[in-house]
């Protein structure tokens, strides 16, 4: 198979990676108890007020970022119109910006490491290094 | 063959039919496999979500206690009672300040039927946890452990954040009137220092990674969002002793 053929379901196995892990990341912020001050660690992270935009946890934003990728490339396989497969190529730019921004807050200012939260930025990174080929061919 | 007895018009009629049948086969096979496909994906992320709700909903880690209640700890309440409310508390930490009146309120309810047992566990985010503990114990040399634990949650905001909070300390210290060289010489001894290192210690082996983290009988137990789910707890600890 060669890597045309391929990278829709990597890109579809990465995008549900990091739903899977995203959606987890949510339910935990509404489910779990909220009054507590948490040893340094993942809940560090998640607990800082970096882990709220616009009064929703990222982890939220992440689920639907990862969920439209899903359906974008979903969608490109179903109709095989290659603009589908392309929207969720462009879209993995912004998150792989949005990731080198929370690894820097993460690393840098709440001084603390979420393996969740490094999970996600490896799957956005890779999702990313995957469409970038495509778009650069596009670009050219 | 029949077909020849069709006129060229007819001929041409029937093959658009044919093709025209052709063209809905394909479409409908099509539609299918659309169909399908999405009707598959949808279920995928709803058995997704599901379980990562299911798998984020798992109650509290039952790691038990461990640590004997001892007689070097604090206790308040009654101190043979069945029912043993322990507590990993950070004076520092916000969320210790808001169960404390929580706390306070719950046994003085049930004063004579739980024994409440406050423990330290500062966590290394809170600068001025540690010497908070120090104060404490300190002032628990001298008789008042509990009333300097309660003057240091009552203001928690006003130390918080200083840098000398060892000195708005020393005042509560001079509140209580301490013996201040006593008080002074305690806050800096080894001894204290090793009780509150000791009961950090007791909190990890006991899988404590959060304060304030409660046990109630030797379990974890959620933190409780009101007095009024406490009450229930206690309640029922109660009633199965």
């Amino acid at each position: 198979m060669s890597f045309k053929s391929l990278l829709p379901f990597l890109l579809i196995s990465l995008a549900l990676l990091g739903f899977l892990d995203a959606v987890y990341l949510t339910a935990q912020h509404y489910l779990g108890f909220t009054l507590a001050c948490p040893i340094t660690g993942c809940s560090a992270v998640l607990k800082s007020s970096y882990a709220i935009f616009l009064g929703f946890p990222i982890a939220l934003f992440g689920a639907l970022y990862y969920l439209v990728i899903l359906l974008g490339v979903v969608a490109y396989l179903d109709r095989k119109k290659e603009v589908f497969l392309l929207g969720a190529a462009l879209l993995t730019i912004p998150g792989f910006l949005t990731t080198l921004g929370l690894i820097y807050l993460q690393l840098f200012v709440i001084n603390s490491i979420c393996l969740y939260c490094m999970i996600s930025a490896l799957t956005t990174t890779s999702l990313f290094g995957l469409s970038l080929p495509l778009l650069l061919r596009k670009i050219r | 063959m029949e077909n020849k007895n069709l006129t060229k018009r007819e001929r041409k009629e029937l093959r658009r039919q044919e093709k025209q049948a052709q063209k809905t086969q394909t479409f409908k096979s099509k539609t299918f496999k659309s169909i399908l496909t999405w009707g598959l994906v949808v279920l995928g992320i709803a058995l997704a979500i599901w379980g990562m709700l299911k798998l984020a909903s798992t109650p509290v880690d039952d790691t038990p206690l461990t640590g004997e209640v001892t007689e070097d700890d604090w206790i308040k309440g009654n101190p043979n009672a069945d029912v043993i409310l322990v507590e990993y508390s950070d004076f520092q930490c916000p969320a210790c300040g808001v169960y404390y009146p929580i706390v306070k309120q719950m046994v003085a309810e049930y004063e004579d039927e739980i024994a409440f047992v406050y423990r330290h566990f500062p966590l290394s985010q809170h600068q001025n946890a540690r010497p908070a503990a120090y104060a404490a114990e300190a002032a628990g040399q001298q008789g008042k452990f509990w009333e300097m634990h309660n003057m240091i949650f009552d203001n928690q905001n006003s130390w918080s954040e200083d840098n000398n909070a060892a000195s708005i300390f020393r005042g509560y210290a001079q509140n209580l009137s301490l013996d201040l060289t006593k008080y002074d010489a305690a806050v800096s001894s080894t001894e204290v220092k090793n009780k509150v290192d000791n009961h950090y210690t007791s909190g990890v082996q006991s899988n404590v990674t959060y304060t304030p983290t409660f046990y109630l009988n030797g379990q974890k137990i959620a933190n409780p969002s009101n007095l009024g789910e406490f009450r229930t707890l206690i309640q029922a600890a109660l009633d199965g002793n």
